[in-house]
């Protein structure tokens, strides 16, 4: 199974770079979404399915806290698991992400190792023979 | 403060960049590009927290360019100055998080949304510090520095 995944970063350079480490990871990825913010993230996820949510925290608008919350105010966005990827990493506010319902937690700078074992402690881990093929998507415009 | 800084810029250089770093007392002056504010790229990054401040970051257009090209994986030649901007605001994002992380694991800082700004403005900007930290690190390419300026206990 191929999961989409929507990335919310407002660093262009970094969501292209978690797209790639997703794929360097292994993780059979499907279709990867893009926002900017927690709002357009939202909106995303209104019209689109995703298996999983990759956000940073520190965003205008709406930062990840905010868009966590907001998920789980709704009865459909609230399955849909939440990965923070950020560099606030105190111990204080990991807390605080989990205990708004996160489901996983990875401080920057990362490796594709880390992101593969968060992926799948979150989704499971991958049967023999799935892995990330070469969906066709494009590489990340700017 | 000091040590907190140069752990966080050796971890994400050797991390996302691949890229080793030393910490010399000083900048060669025929070597860097550093010393010319016109080959100079500069970030800030506002914060709060037990106390207030702001990060700048200084680097050469070049080593950013080269920096930019690691982080994203394409040629240099494809990379557009937009994507060099945000890559050196990403760096300085993850700089910032890195340094309050190895000062303080308990202690809650918020960062602004970091900018790329002017060199001049970069270095008179904002309320006057109370104080100044600067680290320089050193790459096989040139030199990069990160000061932390605290402007209130």
């Amino acid at each position: 199974m191929a999961y989409n995944i929507l990335i919310v970063d407002d660093s262009l350079p970094m969501r292209a770079v978690v797209k790639k480490s997703i794929k360097m990871s292994g993780f059979n990825a499907g279709q990867f979404l893009y926002a900017s913010n927690g709002k357009e993230a939202l909106d995303i996820l209104r019209d689109n399915w995703c298996d999983l949510v990759v956000t940073d925290y520190n965003m205008p608008s709406m930062n990840g806290m905010e868009l966590i919350m907001e998920m789980k105010k709704d009865e459909t966005l609230s399955t849909i698991p939440i990965l923070v990827i950020t560099t606030e990493g105190s111990a204080r506010r990991v807390e605080e992400f989990m205990e708004a319902g996160a489901a996983g937690y990875i401080k920057k700078p990362f490796t594709p190792d880390q992101i593969r074992q968060q992926l799948n402690n979150i989704l499971g881990e991958p049967e023999n023979g799935e892995g990330n093929d070469d969906n066709g998507d494009e590489e990340f415009d700017f | 403060m000091i040590t907190a800084m140069k752990s966080s810029i050796f971890e994400i250089m050797e991390t996302m960049f691949f890229t080793p770093v030393e910490f010399p007392d000083s900048i060669s002056e025929k070597f860097s590009d550093l010393k010319q504010p016109d080959k100079i790229i500069a970030g800030r990054l506002n914060f709060s927290g037990p106390f207030l401040g702001y990060f700048i970051l200084f680097a050469p257009k070049k080593l950013a360019k080269m920096l930019t090209s690691d982080f994203l994986g394409e040629d240099e030649e494809n990379i557009s100055s937009e994507q060099i901007s945000e890559t050196v605001k990403e760096i300085l994002n993850m700089l910032a998080g890195g340094t309050f992380t190895h000062y303080d694991d308990n202690a809650v800082f918020n960062l602004d949304i970091p900018e790329t700004v002017d060199f001049d403005k970069a270095k008179t900007d904002g309320a006057s510090p109370v104080e100044k930290i600067v680290v320089i690190a050193q790459t096989p390419d040139d030199f990069l520095s990160l000061a932390m300026f605290k402007a209130s206990a």
